[in-house]
């Protein structure tokens, strides 16, 4: 109590949202990461500047197959003579876009039914959406994904939507969770008391109170849906060919791996800073939310 | 007393709480009435059903597991319990409000306090944005809080000021009628103070009733006009703040009056009231003080008490006093 006034009063002159920045600065990963994500943002936002897609990207050059990293080609080529680097670069759009759009998907969907949960703990409404999240939590994420993406179509929009349907029950849960708890807090009870309706209550007063979690658990999870989007590719049920998904990379640069494995380290390297980056911001976020976690 | 004067009157209220093995009665047949200007205290220990009793008149009882099995709440003439989902929400805040028992967590913390009491001007007054948050910075100032501290948040205030915004919110809509779930109970005794009088002062401005629901004795002799004592969910007395002070007739209510310290005598021990309250969910057939009762007789175990009525508004639900002969020995009020 004490200590939480002493807080408080150290932070008088910031908002919320700059004492959490605050906190987040003091962690040297955290910044890294963030570092990291916005670098790979401009470069999939100037992509088109940076590299020249038809000549670049797709365009072939036979002479030029499997070369070595050079001067002229600093990750080499690809068995087609096509440049990895410019290909990484404007692979970053795929893999960024994928990852953020089925987060969204996830997040929309997931926060909603799991307000609607929470909110409604013990009646028929929780019951309902409960056990269809049970459902979908209990078939394998790829196994859904991989259905989904065939029974739709190979393409990078459906791409996105297999990859958001199977986040939602994380985010079904973990809305819900945090929900029980924010509604049975007393300024919940004045709300209502002051006449709220149950739908403003429930977007208005509640959800704001869950955000914290919800934030963490979205940067974490743009990570592994940046790796189920790269593993659907990889078994060809992602973006179609000649577009460089990072995934797609992978999987045509298996074939070379014992003579030329240069085409499955970069493509392979960039996932995993992507996903290193997402996870370091997810956990500094983690702790610049939440003070209680920390030490 | 005419009809007209009766702002809230609930009437052989029963509310209980059924779980899926028990059911715990949490009030039981109370009916009591406010008038307009007036204040009723409700004293009562922990779990007696006063909270229950102030939720039932939002009609904002948890449920499940609560219901509200019985009874009827008319306020101002129209019936609570009658009023569909939309009509309540028209009423709460506006016509009857309500102030939580700590104001530490009775504020949305993810909002400025200017926003929270702008809120309920915007339901119902229907002033646009800026107008409400203009507003609220006026109700604060009436409260004794800088105007300008509107923009701030819940975490940068301290915990009686917190309860002054509380209050603040509670009557931006000038309600009829303010229910006040322990409002100091958080505080410390001279913020309580404070708080007491600020609401003392702005029930005699603004003309309200007020239902104060407490467990501490001073605080009804201080605010209240009328008190009604509850115990295991039943009102077991009722009468003027005088009829209750200086004639309890009630052995419970006598039983809190002895277990206060007693001032002219430091060295005097505390007389508690022997004995817990019985457990909601197997409330005994009779008299549910009678186990702990010094006066009760084999019967009082057995029938229910009826109430009994002295002249006025007091009564007192005792089946000792059938007896006309029968008195409480109240130490210190001849004295």
């Amino acid at each position: 109590m004490a200590r939480q006034q002493l807080v408080s009063r150290q932070y008088m002159k910031r908002s919320r949202a700059g004492e959490v920045w605050h906190r987040l600065k003091k962690n040297k990963g955290a910044m890294i990461g963030l570092a990291i994500i916005v670098m790979l943002a401009l470069v999939a936002i100037f992509a088109d500047l940076l590299v020249d897609y038809e000549k670049d990207v797709i365009g072939m050059t036979l002479k030029d197959r499997l070369q070595h990293p050079s001067k002229a080609h600093i990750m080499g080529t690809d068995d087609l003579g096509r440049d990895i680097f410019a290909r990484l670069l404007y692979g970053s759009r795929f893999s960024l876009s994928v990852g953020v759009v089925a987060v969204a998907i996830a997040v929309v969907a997931g926060v909603i039914l799991g307000a609607f949960a929470g909110y409604y703990s013990g009646g028929i409404v929780e019951d309902i959406i409960m056990r269809f999240t049970d459902i979908f939590a209990a078939v394998p994420n790829m196994l859904m994904a991989i259905v989904i993406v065939s029974a739709l179509g190979a393409n990078t929009m459906n791409l996105m939507i297999s990859v958001g349907v199977t986040s939602i029950p994380q985010f079904v849960r973990t809305t819900r969770a945090a929900v029980l708890t924010v509604t049975g807090q007393e300024y919940i009870e004045s709300a209502r008391a002051i006449g709220e309706s149950e739908t403003k209550i429930i977007f208005k007063h509640i959800l704001p109170n869950c955000l914290s979690p919800i934030i963490v658990r979205v940067t974490l999870r743009v990570s592994s849906a940046i790796i189920s989007a790269s593993s659907l590719s990889f078994l060809g049920l992602g973006v179609p060919a000649p577009n460089p998904e990072w995934g797609s990379m992978l999987s045509t640069g298996r074939a070379y791996l014992r003579g030329y494995s240069y085409m499955t380290l970069f493509p392979g390297l960039a996932i995993m800073l992507t996903v290193l980056a997402f996870n370091m911001v997810g956990d500094g976020l983690r702790d610049a939310l939440d003070p209680k976690l920390k030490k | 007393m005419e009809n007209d004067r009766i702002l809230l009157e609930v009437s052989n209220l029963t509310v209980n709480y059924e779980l899926e093995d028990e059911t715990v009665e949490a009030v039981r047949d109370v009916s009591f009435y406010i008038e307009k200007g007036k204040t009723l205290g409700l004293v009562g220990e922990t779990g007696a059903g006063k909270t229950t009793t102030a939720l039932s008149i939002l009609n904002l009882i948890p449920d499940p597991p609560g219901v509200i099995r019985s009874g009827k709440i008319t306020l101002g003439g129209e019936s609570i319990l009658d009023k569909t989902k939309k009509e309540m929400t028209r009423i709460r805040g506006k016509e009857v409000s309500m102030i939580f028992q700590d104001p530490m967590t009775s504020l949305n913390p993810v909002f400025t306090v200017g926003d929270q009491i702008a809120e309920a001007l915007m339901i119902h007054e229907g002033l646009d944005k800026s107008a409400a948050f203009r507003k609220a910075q006026e109700m604060l100032e009436i409260v004794g809080i800088p105007g300008e501290r509107a923009h701030e948040y819940p975490h940068q205030f301290s915990g009686g000021m917190k309860q002054r915004v509380v209050i603040a919110i509670a009557l931006a809509c000038n309600p009829q009628l303010l229910i006040a779930d322990e409002p100091t109970t958080a505080l410390d005794v001279t913020i309580q103070a404070q708080v007491l009088d600020l609401m003392k002062e702005l029930k005699k401005r603004y003309g309200m009733a007020m239902l104060l629901i407490t467990h501490d004795l001073g605080i009804i002799a201080e605010t209240c006009d009328y008190v009604a004592v509850m115990y295991a969910g039943q009102i077991i007395e009722r009468g003027t703040l005088e009829e209750i002070f200086n004639t309890a007739r009630h052995p419970y209510t006598e039983g809190l009056f002895n277990s206060l310290p007693n001032i002219a005598d430091r060295k005097e021990r505390l007389k508690p009231i022997p004995g817990l309250m019985p457990d909601p969910t197997k409330l005994p057939k009779g008299c549910a003080f009678a186990p702990r009762c010094p006066y009760a007789s084999p019967s009082c175990i057995e029938e229910m008490p009826e109430d009994i009525h002295f002249g006025g508004s007091h009564f007192c639900r005792c089946s000792a006093y059938k007896d006309p002969k029968f008195h409480i020995e109240r130490e210190d009020i001849n004295e």
